[in-house]
């Protein structure tokens, strides 16, 4: 699987995922939950393009994605979305490796936006975001 | 419980698991590279230099010192500032001897912090900053000025993510996202 085609299976888990936590939070936390499954619905949109002008057939959403642990309570929601934000960097840390000119900027700009992001749901910050191997 | 079964798992897609080891490692695959590598590790080494210096001026501070939580975070940020040199380091070939006429100054810019950034030409105009005497006393202040100086270094490091080969790109990609991160979480805010 290409690192293209790897990003959008994630982005395709991350909308399906947000959309079960979303629910679970309240006031500003809701309100950052919404924004980001709106930005990884257009992402996987954007990636969908993308795959598609190089010629090859985009990975397809399952129906529905099993959880890694229930998202019974704020707390689990801003765990899991901790970890679809995690998981997103490293698909585009990938990008950043495997491509060049425009892709490798919109994989550096998304591996940024998802380090942002789950620095704000985990409260914490790491060193190597998007790198697991090196944490 | 898993509320639902389809057979994908939502963290499931992985990233390419050989991505670990040598940074290098992935020199060669995309973009052919146009900057040398060690030209870009050089300064990617004084700009760390530089914000290491930042985190140990704004430590010295009397406001900061009697913050224990902030004394904390800052801590924590600048020791994520020190891997990261670490790592930038290795990516060397033979890792641990560095080619000294590329390295040298940056190399040991990392452990002391003042005399080092002003060796760092790259960045010597901005760090003098960082020990200037206009740098600010208050706590939050300074907290400020740190966000600046790491969403600063971050953007600082476009142009040679995307100049450089692929491995040295996806090290200095993560460096910059950590280093937004660190603006973000000096921030604060709710998610």
């Amino acid at each position: 699987m290409t690192p293209l085609q790897a990003a959008l299976e994630n982005e395709h888990a991350a909308v399906y995922g947000y959309g079960v936590l979303t629910v679970r939070l309240a006031g500003a936390q809701r309100d950052a939950a919404r924004n980001a499954f709106d930005t990884h619905r257009a992402r996987r949109d954007i990636l969908i393009g993308l795959i598609e002008a190089q010629g090859d057939k985009p990975v397809a959403a399952a129906p529905a994605y099993a959880l890694p642990f229930p998202v019974a309570g704020a707390a689990d929601a801003t765990r899991l979305a901790a970890q679809l934000e995690e998981r997103l960097g490293a698909s585009y840390a990938d990008v950043v490796q495997a491509s060049s000119g425009d892709v490798r900027r919109t994989g550096l700009e998304w591996l940024t936006d998802a380090a942002v992001r789950a620095v704000r749901w985990r409260g914490t910050s790491v060193a190597f975001p998007g790198l697991p191997e090196r944490s | 419980m898993v509320l639902m079964t389809s057979g994908v798992t939502l963290l499931g897609a992985c990233g390419s698991p050989a991505k670990s080891g040598s940074p290098a490692a992935g020199a060669g695959s995309g973009a052919p590279p146009s900057a040398p590598a060690d030209a870009v590790r050089d300064r990617a080494l004084a700009a760390e230099a530089d914000l290491v210096a930042r985190y140990d001026a704004a430590l010295a501070l009397p406001a900061v010192a009697a913050d224990t939580a902030l004394t904390a975070k800052l801590t924590a940020v600048r020791a994520e500032h020190a891997s990261h040199a670490a790592a930038i380091r290795d990516g060397y070939q033979g890792g641990a001897t560095p080619t000294p006429s590329a390295t040298s100054a940056p190399t040991t810019a990392t452990a002391t912090s003042t005399t080092a950034t002003s060796t760092a030409t790259s960045t010597a105009a901005t760090s003098t900053a960082a020990t200037s005497p206009a740098a600010p006393q208050d706590a939050k202040s300074a907290v400020a000025a740190l966000v600046k100086a790491e969403q600063d270094a971050a953007a600082a490091r476009t142009a040679d993510i995307l100049a450089t080969d692929g491995g040295t790109a996806m090290l200095l990609a993560s460096v910059a996202a950590s280093e937004s991160g660190h603006a973000a979480l000096l921030l604060g805010g709710a998610a």
